[in-house]
């Protein structure tokens, strides 16, 4: 890994906490094996739940028999749909179609029935095997062709309900099983066509696959008849806190949500999960109940949309881009999940970063059989960049350009925009790009069966807006930091403590970040959209500074200065030029005796605007990247030999951790590319749920190098010019790797790139070469 | 899934394992690594009351070379093989497969005897004792054991050749190959193998005298097709590459191979006939060359 070079770390601010590789502070707690997750915590009086599941993907339920679990030992509450009488019983923050648990019909292989409460583990699993359940059975749609057809089986009837939180405008009524579209159109494509353009068309298919973070999803709830509290490993707290408040009807204070450190989260954790169904099971059982899902039944809670794509790109015989068409369904599964936002996000994506003529995209969310798909790190983006850029790679062979040329030509510059009435282009992307093709080594002479591609992107990043902190100093300077973003590997509470510690002038170890806890920590909005070191480390950042304004009038006082402008903050104290004081003499000045605590608050909210998807993003984030791969015609094997991303931060606040970032991303921007699939039977039956059958990257698949530069032009809106990053490189590594065996001839339409499909593929392509 | 809750017997000697297995029947296994047989129970395939641990058994546990051969007691770890001197100085080739078995996790705890006896289809150890003709040390009730060849040992998928109260005892290697060489590659996806080639080839006057394709992991069990070690006895360096070709393309169309997750027919011949080719040359170009 090298490092970044001096002129691009120039920008990074001149001394303190920021900008430095400070270590993990939950390192050492990690690496003893002390940090604690849900699946390790104990509250007293505590049950043990297991889901009782579907194992058919369509059909009415006609008998649903428990009465033999509820009489087996160690057995305290067995929870079932009828249970649910005095609530309105569905949730889904998009679209509320989601029963807690199923009520008459289910729609998914894996869709919870039933769920036990008892005394043990093992007693809690004797007793879900004991229950029975009838159906009659309905024809299943376990795909998109199916469930697009014109007989197909509908999987949803009655109006469709907004969520509480779908960000999406007007939501229109299903159109069969499409329950969401988008469109997004520009210019007039009709009258852009002419004879001598370039035409690439298409179709694609990019697989479902899981987030597998190494933690499944975990809860402890417990309901007290007057308040709900929960031990839950969530990426979005608040948005969980309200919904469980709307589906219990409670006040939303009146639930209390502690999130310990989450083993991963990629996504898979975000919005509601698993808390309903254990909620409403320690409701029944009237003690406190944790679930733990197994591998295979995370499996079934939340995946990434399979999607089929269509693109029509034009250009002119030069390599000028004129025109894009795209069509897009994603499949949702049974449950619309954070489906329709996907489908915007890609909707958003579909175009890419360039200069058009006209475009029209139209983007559909589908129903199906399966298990509900929802966020992924990069969604929208991963699924769109790889399908536009092997477009462009396509445009510029046929137009004999290099397809670093081609991009210098039709890239967008900064200020130009992105999406008409949202944010215009906030980034150098030619100059990113121009990085990436140098470290991979671009023009260089090519070696045998090796190729390389460049792709690049643009993610809509930041969601909504709104996040706020409290920092508190108490009397002997130690601070901490109350920021609800979950800490779930990304190193997030090393960055608000780096941030706290910078306007502080105080030293990293006095400075502690603790767990969110709904009842004490101020809200924030969500931990994803690599918005947490940008819009929640922004309200950091106002609250340290709120506590320095504290500090700096209590000093002013001390030393009869009107204007504390005419004070220095240095390392911890406040001086005058000529007296010095410490933070913690001058909070004993404040409040005498033994002196008390000072209080900052910090809020982020939307400036002007309404917040709203459609005038965001936050920030453009830079899906940059560059790989190179050797395949083996023989086997159709293909090898990662180096890759290369840009993290266009802004300012990094711990570089290290950005690299770290890029490397995840990457690596899972490889599983996506070349592995990972999840496999469903045409009866919708999951046929790989477990790592034995489903594929992930592992140490051994990394390339042998893996370059992340880091660029810091100081222009994101974050704590110190700072933007964020951890999906990019995702986003823009399937392209990089789709674009490299198209640079040797092997253009691919459909991911993963298993070696038996790239074979097969040289085989196609042999024989329409021979056939010329 | 939690495992089923079962009773552990500790077996002292390979007559008191068998003895402990006719005592409980069906409801009981041999216990060695566990690392099959405790994925199976996990996956509640299976409710086995009784566990017969044999790893603490000297017989079953114990690496000896002779001249007669290499004898490798059937609970003796990957590891542990992987990390015996002399194994590694005199049978390189074998050394190199078992390393290439699984992962560390798994290798450290999992037994050449398990696998056999498991007779999983995809099986680098079971193709490697074909090609070299490797025999397996069977016991019985009452004392008895027979020496039973690798090939026909396995009879379809999951199924070896063992009574219900029979167990592995040991492995056998031919100690030298007699002036012969064994190559051995595979191809792995997922963490088993996809397919699994090896071969034995010895010379004389410059021509193959003896060829021994083995092709495993890919179809039902693993096989040596006569035809195919036939097309390559008598080759020269003049003709190699076409016996090859043939010895390829007899493979190919003669294996029975089926559809599944790890691949078509077509692309599953197609590795065939690709493996057993590229293996086969390094196979008789080593030994032509030495
Ligand atoms: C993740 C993973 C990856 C793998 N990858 C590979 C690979 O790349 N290549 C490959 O070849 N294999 C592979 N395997 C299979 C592996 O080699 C076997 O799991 C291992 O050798 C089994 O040995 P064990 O001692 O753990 O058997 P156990 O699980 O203890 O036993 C397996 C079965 O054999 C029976 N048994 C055990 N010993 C004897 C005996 N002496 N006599 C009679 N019956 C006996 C048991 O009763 C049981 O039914 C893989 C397995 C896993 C889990």
């Amino acid at each position: 890994m090298s490092a970044p070079t001096i002129d691009e770390r120039d920008l990074r601010v001149e001394s303190g906490a920021v900008g430095v590789n400070h270590d993990r502070i939950d390192g050492p707690s990690k690496i003893s094996g002390k940090a604690q997750y849900v699946g390790d915590l104990n509250v007293p009086g505590m049950l043990y739940g297991k889901v009782f599941r579907s194992q058919i993907a369509h059909g009415r339920i006609t008998r649903l028999d428990v009465s033999i679990a509820e009489a087996m030992d160690g057995v305290v509450a067995v929870l079932v749909g009828s249970d649910l009488t005095d609530i309105d019983p569905f949730y889904g923050h998009a679209i509320r179609d989601r029963p807690i648990v199923a009520l008459d019909r289910v729609r998914f292989v894996g869709e919870p029935i039933a769920a036990v409460a008892a005394k043990t583990m093992a007693q809690a699993e004797a007793a879900a095997k004991s229950i029975i359940v009838e159906f009659e059975v309905l024809p299943v749609a376990a795909d998109l062709d199916t469930a697009l057809a014109a007989d197909a089986p509908i999987i949803h009837d009655g109006k469709t309900a907004a969520g509480f939180a779908h960000g999406l405008g007007n939501l229109p009524d299903r159109d069969g099983n499409i329950c969401y579209s988008y469109s997004l159109n520009t210019g007039d494509l009709g009258s852009v066509t002419s004879a001598d353009n370039i035409v690439v068309d298409h179709e694609y298919i990019f697989p479902a696959v899981y987030q597998y973070s190494m933690e499944t999803h975990a809860v402890i709830a417990e309901h007290t008849g007057t308040e709900i509290r929960l031990w839950a490993n969530c990426q979005h707290p608040f948005l969980v806190q309200s919904e469980i408040a709307t589906l219990f009807n409670l006040p939303i204070s009146s639930v209390r949500i502690n999130v310990p450190y989450l083993g991963g989260g990629f996504g898979s954790k975000s919005y509601t999960k698993m808390e309903p169904i254990a909620a409403a099971l320690a409701r029944k059982a009237m003690r406190p109940v944790r679930i733990v899902n197994e591998v295979s039944e995370s499996m079934v809670t939340t995946r990434r949309h399979n999607m089929k794509c269509r693109m029509v790109t034009t250009a002119k015989s030069d390599g000028e881009l004129v025109s894009r068409d795209v069509q897009i369904w994603l499949d949702t599964g049974a449950y619309a999940d954070n489906g329709p936002r996907v489908t915007a996000t890609a909707g958003d994506a579909a175009t890419g970063p360039y200069r058009w003529q006209a475009t029209q995209v139209r983007a559909h969310c589908v129903y199906t059989n399966t298990a509900p798909s929802g966020s992924y790190r990069a969604f929208g983006a991963t699924h769109l960049q790889w399908v536009g850029e092997s477009q462009v790679d396509e445009i510029a062979r046929r137009a004999g350009l290099d397809p670093l040329e081609m991009r210098r030509r039709n890239l967008l510059r900064r200020g130009e925009v992105v999406r008409v009435n949202g944010k215009p282009l906030d980034a150098d992307l030619i100059g990113d790009i121009e990085k990436v093709a140098a470290s991979l080594g671009w023009g260089e002479e090519r070696k045998q069966n090796r190729g390389k591609g460049i792709s690049v992107g643009l993610l809509a990043a930041g969601a909504h807006p709104v996040s706020m902190a409290s920092v508190r100093m108490d009397a002997t300077a130690g601070v901490s930091v109350l920021v609800g973003s979950t800490e779930m590997g990304q190193g997030t509470r090393t960055v608000m403590a780096q941030i706290a510690a910078q306007v502080l002038t105080v030293p990293m170890s006095t400075v502690s970040v603790p767990e969110a806890d709904t009842r004490f920590t101020p809200y924030d909005r969500s931990t994803g959209a690599s918005r947490s070191t940008t819009v929640a480390g922004k309200a950091v950042e106002r609250a340290a500074l709120a506590v320095l304004a504290l500090l700096l009038e209590t000093a002013g006082q001390i030393f009869g200065v009107a204007d504390v402008s005419n004070l220095d903050v240095v390392d911890g104290s406040i001086t005058d030029g000529k007296l010095s004081k410490t933070f913690s003499q001058i909070i004993k000045k404040r409040f005498g005796f033994v002196g008390g605590e000072l209080i900052g608050h910090g809020e982020v909210k939307p400036e002007g605007g309404s917040g709203s998807y459609e005038e965001g993003p936050v920030f453009w984030e830079v899906c940059i990247a560059g790989a190179e791969v050797e395949v083996d015609k023989n086997t159709g094997v293909i090898k990662i030999i180096r890759t290369s991303s840009v993290a266009d931060v802004g300012q990094a606040i711990n570089p290290a951790q950005v690299e770290r970032q890029d490397e995840g991303a990457t690596l899972q921007g490889i599983g996506n590319a070349l592995f990972e699939e999840i496999l469903y039977s045409s009866e919708g039956d999951l046929l790989n749920d477990s790592l034995l059958d489903y594929r992930i990257p592992t140490i051994l698949d990394m390339p042998e190098t893996m370059n992340c530069i880091i660029v810091e032009n100081g222009d994101g809106p974050g704590p110190f010019g700072s933007k964020g990053c951890g999906e990019g490189a995702l986003a823009a590594i399937p392209a990089a790797i789709v674009n490299a065996l198209g640079d040797i001839g092997i253009e691919m339409y459909e991911l993963p790139l298993t070696p038996e499909r790239v074979w097969k593929r040289i085989q196609e392509i042999q024989e329409i070469q021979k056939s010329k | 899934m939690l495992v089923p809750s079962f009773e552990m017997h500790v077996a002292k000697s390979v007559e008191d394992a068998i003895k402990l297995r006719s005592e409980f029947g069906d409801d009981s296994s041999f216990y060695a690594g566990g690392t099959e047989l405790l994925l199976v129970m996990k996956l509640g395939l299976t409710d086995l009351a009784h566990l017969i641990d044999i790893k603490h058994v000297e017989e079953l546990s114990s690496i000896s070379i002779d001249e007669s051969g290499v004898r490798i007691g059937a609970a003796v770890t990957y590891r542990e093989i992987e990390n015996n001197p002399i194994l590694k100085s005199d049978h390189p080739e074998f050394v190199q497969m078992i390393s290439g078995v699984a992962n560390l996790r798994v290798r450290s705890v999992g037994t050449l005897g398990g696998n056999l006896a498991f007779a999983d289809p995809a099986s680098d150890p079971a193709t490697f004792l074909l090609a070299v003709k490797g025999e397996l040390e069977i016991g019985s009730v009452n004392g008895k054991r027979r020496l039973v060849p690798m090939a026909g040992f396995q009879t379809g998928p999951y199924q070896p050749d063992l009574a219900e109260n029979e167990m592995i005892v040991s492995i056998r290697l031919p100690r030298n190959l007699a002036g012969g060489i064994v190559v051995h590659e595979r191809m792995k996806l997922k963490e088993r193998p996809n397919i699994t080639v090896a071969v034995f080839a010895a010379v004389a006057n410059d021509k193959v005298t003896e060829a021994r394709v083995a092709i495993g992991s890919i179809g039902l069990v693993p096989i040596c097709i006569p035809e195919v070690n036939k097309s390559l006895e008598g080759a020269s360096r003049a003709t190699l590459s076409e016996r090859l070709r043939q010895a390829a393309e007899i493979a190919s169309t003669e294996i029975t191979l089926f559809d599944d997750a790890n691949g078509s027919v077509d692309y599953k011949r197609h590795l065939v006939k690709h493996f057993v080719e590229k293996v086969a040359r390094r196979a008789i170009e080593a030994v032509l060359l030495n």
